[in-house]
């Protein structure tokens, strides 16, 4: 199990990278896709729409369930990850590169850890 | 002068149930028609499109199943036996429309009919023009396929949905210019039947008058199927080629056709329906109604695709039975706040009422819940692909506020919801019913409990 450590974790188990521009991107960690199992779709927001912390933004299908995706920052969408709507496979296979959305305008975020705490955090969970 | 107390121009389905329902009420109908009867739908439009999208399917099925122990061998196609098939179904039902006409005593008058002015309708047939006038007049002329402004756009092969529908051959590569209902639908329709199809389209995703996850979920489902879809792609020219071929030119990308669909939308017909001086007010080429269908001209009404709006057979008959029932001073027999679309792909897409954006933009405290078909008994055991049912409705409450279903039968099962709507309901009380098991319905409750 990967843990990046340039990442901040939530106990929702998505991940998000802040930039120097104030944006943020944000994905679901490698225990997440693992959890899930093969993702078959992504249901993701357009450009434009509203990011609250802690409420859903997105949802990923496997073949069996779906699951809903938070977003660790209240802000707006400033880019959505078109290629990731093509190809939901990348979400397992390199689930820290498959961005959902870039978010800006942050103002709130929700409780978020460093890899060291999150990867204890699922250690517990597991 | 023949006198009537209504005069109905267009047969289609806004127009001849208008005039079954004038006749059930009493009223002298007269039903202008310069075509066939049924108008778009029945003859260019829904049944030919879906008896083609019906063998379509076999074809497919067959082909498919042997996964099921089905062994078949040698099976083909056989376009021309299709169209037939497709014809004769178009004809029996054609034929049922102008036998109820006579039974219930509607004058038909075969020819174009104008609008002179108030009360006065001119039909001009083969033999002669003659004139009729009537306490009422509706106008139900219907749509027809807008042509953009492409250069290329009248070459030959170059087609719009109505000549498509015609076609005794099957094109080895099709491109269909315009990713709406009508292009979708014959993307389907080809790809099923082995045409290499494309797809291009100008808005951000397929189906624009769709939500976003639809589109999404039909792009995959198409991908799957072979065809390819470009999106924000516009069409700068069409060429011909020396062999006889086409050249789709987009710009950035070029792509090779024997065949190309414009289904870039529809749009309202009016051409030689108003008399110089009758003409009410207009908007864009639509005719302006109010909620009752009345135009701005006194005792003149407008239904269907010639009001713009929602351009569908069952929205189109029911605006033209309640402005008959309007007519009669009686009260409308539907409701119109809720009017289901249908995208007839494999699997079906059907929606009804809000999205979940619709009703946030509205100002709406909503909430969705998706439920997958791959838990459904019935979806499983019979193969079908990918399929979901989404639920919006209200956070306080529960009431329902629409639905979008990419499903088997979604068309069917879609009518529950607009019912469940048109009544006000909660997700609870619409849970409340009991579905058989199994069923592909049964899915409605397990999405409304989600």
């Amino acid at each position: 199990m990967h843990f990046p450590e340039e990442l901040k974790y939530t106990k929702t188990h998505e991940w998000v990278r802040f930039t120097d521009e104030g944006t943020a991107y944000i994905g679901i960690t490698d225990y997440a896709q693992d959890q899930l199992g093969d993702l078959v779709f992504v249901n993701l927001p357009a450009e434009g729409d509203d990011l609250t912390a802690g409420e859903s933004f997105a949802d990923v299908e496997s073949v069996k369930a779906v699951s809903d995706v938070n977003s660790p920052v209240t802000g707006t969408v400033k880019e959505v990850n078109e290629d990731l709507a093509e190809a939901p496979e990348k979400m397992n296979e390199t689930p820290y590169e498959a961005w959902f959305v870039v978010a800006e305008g942050i103002t709130d975020q929700v409780e978020l850890m460093d890899a060291k705490a999150y990867e204890a955090f699922v250690e517990s969970e597991g | 002068m023949k006198a009537y107390d209504l005069i109905v121009i267009g047969a289609g389905p806004g127009g001849y149930e208008a005039a079954f329902e004038a006749a059930d009420l009493g009223m002298k109908t007269a039903l202008v028609e310069k075509e066939a009867l049924g108008g778009t739908c029945l003859n260019h439009g829904c049944i030919p499109t879906k008896s083609l999208l019906h063998a379509a399917g076999l074809y497919r099925s067959i082909r498919e199943a042997e996964a099921f122990g089905i062994a078949a061998e040698h099976v083909s196609l056989d376009v021309e036996r299709m169209q037939k098939r497709k014809n004769e179904t178009v004809l029996q039902l054609r034929r049922g429309i102008e036998m109820t006409a006579g039974k219930k005593k509607i004058d038909l008058f075969r020819g174009k009919g104008t609008l002179l002015g108030k009360g006065k309708v001119s039909v001009a047939a083969e033999n002669g023009v003659e004139e009729l006038c009537a306490k009422h007049i509706l106008l139900a002329p219907g749509s027809c396929p807008a042509r953009p402004p492409i250069p290329g756009m009248d070459l030959e092969g170059v087609v719009t949905s109505d000549e498509l529908l015609e076609a005794e051959k099957k094109p080895e590569r099709l491109v269909i210019i315009g990713g709406g209902v009508i292009g979708v639908e014959f993307a389907s329709l080809y790809a099923a039947l082995g045409t290499s199809v494309t797809v291009i389209e100008a808005m951000g995703q397929l189906l624009p008058s769709l939500d976003r996850e639809i589109a999404q979920s039909l792009k995959m489902l198409m991908k799957k199927r072979g065809v390819q879809v470009l999106t924000d792609t516009r069409v700068q020219e069409i060429r011909r080629n020396e062999d006889g071929s086409l050249t789709v030119d987009c710009g950035e990308e070029a792509m090779e056709a024997d065949l190309v669909l414009v289904s870039v939308g529809r749009r309202p017909y009016t051409e030689g329906l108003f008399a110089p001086g009758a003409e009410p007010e207009m908007d864009r080429g639509r005719i302006v109604t109010d909620a009752f269908g009345r135009t701005s001209l006194e005792g003149v009404y407008a239904v269907g695709d010639v009001t713009g709006g929602i351009m569908l057979a069952h929205a189109a008959t029911t605006a033209g039975k309640n402005a008959v029932r309007h007519m009669a001073g009686l009260e409308a027999c539907a409701d119109t706040r809720f009017i289901p679309s249908c995208v007839y792909t494999e699997p079906e897409i059907a929606c009804v009422g809000m999205t979940q954006d619709e009703a946030k933009a509205a100002g709406l405290a909503a909430e969705s819940r998706k439920v997958l078909m791959s838990a459904n008994g019935k979806t499983v055991l019979s193969g079908a692909e990918r399929g979901y049912i989404r639920v919006v409705f209200e956070k306080e409450t529960g009431k329902l506020l629409g639905a979008q279903l990419m499903c088997e039968r979604a068309s069917d099962i879609i009518s529950e919801f607009t019912q469940a709507l048109s009544a006000g309901m909660t997700r609870e009380e619409m849970a409340q019913a009991v579905r058989p098991h199994p069923t592909f319905s049964e899915a409605v409750t397990e999405a409304l409990r989600a």
